[in-house]
């Protein structure tokens, strides 16, 4: 399964628990209020446990949070290094 | 509707907290939402009709018997608002009200809430909520108060009454769905006791808490963001940013200034919501992160960061089972938004119900009501700890380690981070430079004194042995002797003589006599095993050896006292020697080998003058026993003081077992002071202390209150009783405290008291930072009274005298041992860092004892602990695993090298060493083994007892004492009772079932049972044939 296809699921059925979630890769989860800090500090903690990785604080940044795309090249780049 | 739902984990908790306190309002939250505006009270009760029927938590009750598990359900709820017009009830005390309402408990089988809309004025109005924890969190408030205001603008807009009523109940079962608790019920084991500045809290099964408020400034929450951009640690998340650098400072100040216990559990609660749908609905709080921070003190405050953040992150997925102890410390923190009521001014409050979980000590809250206000820092305390304002340090410490640690402290280690102001840290600095350069005038150096009193008091007495009084002439012209031979010899400078005598008046003069040649020496008492006074020799490398005992022979220049020649000094050209050091003095060390510490003239001459006008008035002479044993070096006291001022010295034999030398002592009218142990003094019963008797200056061990009160009253109050303190290495006493039956703290140890003359102390941690007033740590010790360092070993030197670090300027000693400045001011001993114990005034280094059984053949390894019931009297008790063990063989071994108080009370054999699963020396396990050493033994009495003996022996090893030992409480496993059943069978032909082992623990019950089975098969066989 696609990286991106896996946070869909995460964020549907972990984080937002909403069984109609639809989501564009390139929709904005931060300023439309879809993700608050509460429900981002779960993402984190979904994502550390399913592909295996630590996000430090240090990579909790807008660039790599913004959307599901850019959480996807993340994701990647942390699994390729 | 009215289907039975589970409890979420948070909800299982807060209603067993609850059912442990039934009487208490522990779990009230109690809000007021005071409303600036002309208020319609009529529009106001509707709206709250409306609101409250649409919000699940306000319809659930509680459904529980005793027996089953708990659950909930939607009650047919009668919603209901008091009305109480303030303003026109005469004398209303609003402060009381809110006191009475907070406090009243609900029956959750029927309704969880109590609210009132009170007037208080045209324009001034205050709606009240109080509502059971079990049913919401703090959202849930500003859910309700929202909705309230909502219907409020609505209803007076409309003309019609026909809103809309929709429930959100099936929201609320969704969340529960998924946040039911899987587990229960579950064993929690509580946090152990936290301590604050070195004080525990005295009610810790009880509710009653005190909230103490504080802010915390935007100014410096805006510093924080700075500070973690600057260190490119700033998240999209600005609550996770706060939250982690907030909690890591906690635990930082907590580290420093509490005994929180290492790992620390915690407990964050950190209720917001996560899903568009939650965050329309009222719904309990769940209690995010348990977490368990570890070894704070080996991280920099970025590790700490960085480990919170994790845990944080982590913790927040497994939130709801990761509860295994019940935390002591809480963190709390909720960023509210409390708008306008429907475009009336409202100011919002959470109050304090005054109680809080009886496992938690301290909970501390941050939160706002309002996005452009500051944080209010909230603590609650639980009651019961003694120092009123220990909040207030608390929240202080706390600020300045948010303050320290954004000033560029980010990669320092937490272990050197000292909460000590800068002004105080000067201040002990200035102190120590003082103490270390104080000069003593030469009238006031010992020997100077002596001499004087050698010359002027030529009559009078100066020591009373046996029958014997011997006048100051007398004693100068043995002394003469000694001081005539050291010189006739030609002993160069800095020559050492080693006194190895029993307490006469022989012992005077050679002392004296040495030290009137300027030569420095070595006291070991007559006491001391012969192979222990050689290893002191080949360390101390003496010039001379004055000894007793024409039974020994030496292989260095030695003389019997006898034999010392009469000669007058003025026969020999006498040698310049410079008296330095004074005396050296050897003490258990350990490395297994005793350690010599050099004491100079000027730090003895320091403390007898510093003694001299404290234990008896200024100017009085002194007259004391010499009781105690000339290797202690407490009997520097009972020696110098009268020989300083003119007095006289009463010298008391050794005597063999028991020394119950202090029941004469207290009798003795020829004395005025005396330098007793407490454990001297515990000897005393009734005997009345004898009114010439002025002072008794206590050392070496702690000092209890009872001794001290059971002191006072034999005397009728007579006598001064001084608790002094102080090691070897900083000269006999440096501490001291001066007991006062009416004022003195009800601690059952007395307090060691504050620095002497010229001795300064101060407090520091294991990595030697210093510690605030109160907190528990080494003590370490500066001043004229200190030794240059141990003979011989650099190594030790080095960790024991450090000579500077990042805080203190100046060589100090660390004395190994804790303790605390307490609010009056005065030091008080909490015990050894290290093995090192006091029996009877005795330093002992229970290593050195291990080390020298270690030594024995037979022996593999061997730990000695010593054990304290509650009278404080101990024995140590030597552990030891080897092959053929003789414990009268290895006691006669060490008997060599040990003095007979280092020489355990108790031998017990063990398989090996009992560890814990940290791998530290399992202490239970050794108490289990000593209780059953101590229990009473029975042995096999019958043939089959003598054969399950000898299995269990076999399996379970040399634990198995007794035919009444229990098979569990020896540790026996499934696969020790399968062997042992098994054994039995090969050996007896008798097949046992294994669980019988479990069932009949004993050898006693089991022996019996075979015997009852063999014989009804017996008698089977019998009637069969």
């Amino acid at each position: 399964m696609k990286i991106g296809e896996e946070i869909h699921i995460i964020l549907r059925d972990k984080i937002l628990q909403e069984e109609d979630f639809q989501m564009d890769v390139e929709a904005d989860l931060l300023s439309t209020g879809v993700l608050n800090s509460m429900a981002l500090i779960r993402l984190v903690a979904a994502i550390e446990s399913k592909f295996n990785i630590k996000i430090p604080p240090t990579d909790l940044v807008i660039d790599n949070f913004l959307n599901i795309q850019a959480i996807q090249t993340y994701i990647t780049n942390r699994l390729q290094n | 509707m009215s289907s039975a739902l589970p409890l979420s984990s948070f909800q299982y908790a807060v209603w067993k907290g609850q059912k442990l306190h039934p009487s208490t309002p522990l779990y009230n939250m109690c809000f007021t939402f005071e409303i600036f505006g002309q208020l319609d009270k009529t529009v106001f009760t509707r709206a709250f009709h409306h609101a409250a029927k649409e919000t699940s938590v306000l319809n659930l009750v509680i459904d529980a018997n005793d027996r089953s598990v708990p659950t909930q359900t939607f009650g047919k709820m009668e919603h209901h608002i008091d009305y109480i017009d303030a303003s026109t009830t005469p004398d209303f005390d609003f402060k009381q009200w809110i006191q009475q309402k907070n406090g009243i408990t609900f029956d959750l089988r029927c309704k969880s809430y109590y609210s009132a809309l009170l007037r208080f004025g045209d324009e001034h109005y205050v709606w009240y909520i109080n509502h059971h924890h079990i049913f919401n969190d703090v959202f849930s408030f500003q859910l309700l108060y929202d909705r309230i205001s909502n219907r409020y603008t609505l209803l007076n807009n409309l003309e019609s009454s026909n809103l809309s009523q929709e429930s959100d109940s099936s929201e609320y079962e969704k969340y529960l769905s998924t946040h039911k608790s899987n587990n229960r019920p579950k064993q929690l084991t509580r946090h152990k006791p936290i301590k604050l500045y070195g004080e525990g809290f005295s009610h810790l099964t009880q509710t009653a808490s005190k909230r103490h408020f504080y802010t915390l400034k935007n100014d410096l929450v805006k510093s924080i963001f700075d500070t973690l951009e600057k260190h490119k640690l700033k998240t999209i998340s600005p609550n996770l940013d706060l939250l982690t650098y907030l909690i890591s400072s906690l635990l930082t100040t907590l580290f420093k200034v509490g005994d929180v216990g290492d790992p620390l559990y915690f407990s964050n609660i950190f209720s917001t919501r996560i899903s568009p749908g939650s965050r329309k609905i009222g719904q309990p709080a769940i209690e995010l992160a348990h977490s368990m921070i570890e070894s704070l003190r080996q991280l920099d405050f970025n590790d700490l960061y960085q480990k919170v953040y994790s845990f944080l992150v982590k913790r927040t997925n497994d939130a709801d089972n990761s509860l295994t102890v019940l935390p002591a410390v809480v963190f709390n923190f909720f960023d509210l938004n409390i708008k306008s009521f429907s475009g009336f001014d409202t100011r919002c409050q959470w109050l304090d119900n005054g109680h809080v979980d009886d496992h938690h000590f301290l909970r501390f809250h941050i939160y706002r009501y309002n996005y452009t206000e500051d944080f209010v820092l909230a603590i609650d305390l639980k009651k019961g700890h003694p120092d009123e304002k220990v909040a207030d340090r608390f929240y202080s410490d706390f600020t300045q380690t948010i303050q320290e640690n954004l000033l560029n402290r980010f990669d320092h280690s937490i272990s050197d981070y000292c909460l000590l102001t800068p002004l105080s840290l000067k201040r002990i600095n200035q102190e120590l430079e003082r103490v270390n350069n104080a000069s003593l005038r030469k009238d006031k150096y010992l020997m100077s004194r002596i001499r004087t009193q050698l010359r002027t008091n030529t009559n009078k007495t100066a020591i009373y042995f046996k029958d014997e009084v011997i006048t100051y002439h007398s004693l100068t012209l043995a002394a003469k002797r000694v001081t005539s031979y050291i010189d006739k010899i030609r002993l160069p400078d800095g020559a050492r003589v080693v006194i190895y005598l029993a307490r006469s008046e022989k012992l005077v003069y050679t002392i004296l006599g040495t030290l009137l040649a300027n030569v420095a020496y070595v006291p070991v008492s007559a006491s001391t095993p012969i192979e222990r006074l050689k290893y002191i020799i080949n360390d101390v490398r003496p010039d001379l050896l004055i000894h007793d005992r024409d039974d020994l022979e030496f292989d260095l220049p030695s003389i019997l006292f006898d034999d010392i020649p009469d000669v007058h000094s003025n026969e020999y050209e006498s040698v310049h020697r410079t008296l330095d050091p004074f005396y050296i003095l050897y003490t258990s060390g350990s490395t297994g080998r005793p350690k010599g510490v050099p004491i100079s003239h000027k730090s003895v001459s320091n403390y007898i003058s510093s003694a001299i006008s404290v234990y008896l008035p200024a100017d009085e002479i002194y007259h004391m026993p010499l009781f105690t044993s000339i290797g202690f070096d407490l009997t520097v006291s009972s020696f110098f003081l009268p020989l300083a001022t003119g007095g006289s010295i009463y010298i008391y034999e050794e005597q063999q077992g028991i020394d119950l030398t202090i029941k004469d002592i207290v009798k003795n009218n020829r004395i005025n002071c005396f330098r007793p142990t407490p454990s001297h003094l515990n000897l005393l019963e009734d005997e009345s202390i004898n009114e010439n008797i002025r002072s008794v200056v206590t050392g070496g061990e702690k000092l209890t209150r009872v001794t001290a009160e059971k002191l006072h009253d034999l005397s009728n109050g007579n006598l001064t009783i001084y608790n002094e303190y102080g090691p070897t290495e900083a000269t006999v006493g440096c501490i001291i405290y001066k007991y006062n039956p009416t004022t003195s703290s009800n601690s059952m140890i007395l307090p060691i008291g504050r620095a002497m003359k010229n001795t300064a102390a101060f407090v520091t941690d294991s990595s030697g930072t210093p510690v605030p007033q109160g907190v528990v740590g080494e003590l370490c010790l500066s001043g004229l009274g200190l030794t240059s360092g141990y003979l011989n070993d650099p190594k030790l030197n080095q960790e024991k005298f450090p000579t500077q670090n990042s805080f203190i300027q100046s060589k100090y000693y660390r004395t190994g041992d804790n303790v605390r400045l307490n609010a009056s001011g005065d030091f008080e001993y909490v015990g050894r860092i290290d093995n090192q114990i006091k029996v009877g005034g005795f330093r002992i280094e229970l290593g050195e004892i291990e080390k020298t059984i270690s030594l024995h053949p037979t022996v593999g390894h061997c730990v000695a602990v010593y054990f304290e019931n509650e009278l404080q009297r101990g024995q140590i008790v030597a552990f030891i695993q080897g092959t053929d063990i003789n414990f009268n063989k290895i006691k006669a071994f060490i008997s060599k090298y040990l003095p007979s108080y280092m020489v355990p009370a108790k031998f017990i054999e063990i398989d090996s060493l009992p560890l814990t699963t940290n791998g530290k020396l399992d202490m239970n396990k050794l108490l289990t083994l000593l209780e059953a050493e101590n229990r009473v033994k029975t042995e096999p009495s019958n043939e089959i007892e003598e054969v399950l003996w000898s299995i269990w022996k076999e399996v379970m090893g040399n634990k198995v004492l007794s035919t009444d030992d229990d098979f569990f409480e020896l540790g026996g496993t499934s696969l020790d009772a399968i062997r042992i059943a098994a054994r039995l069978e090969k050996m007896v032909n008798y097949e046992l079932p294994v669980n019988y082992v479990f069932e009949i623990p004993t050898i006693q019950g089991l022996a019996s049972h075979i015997m009852d089975d063999m014989r009804k098969i017996l008698a089977a066989n019998n009637s069969n044939t």
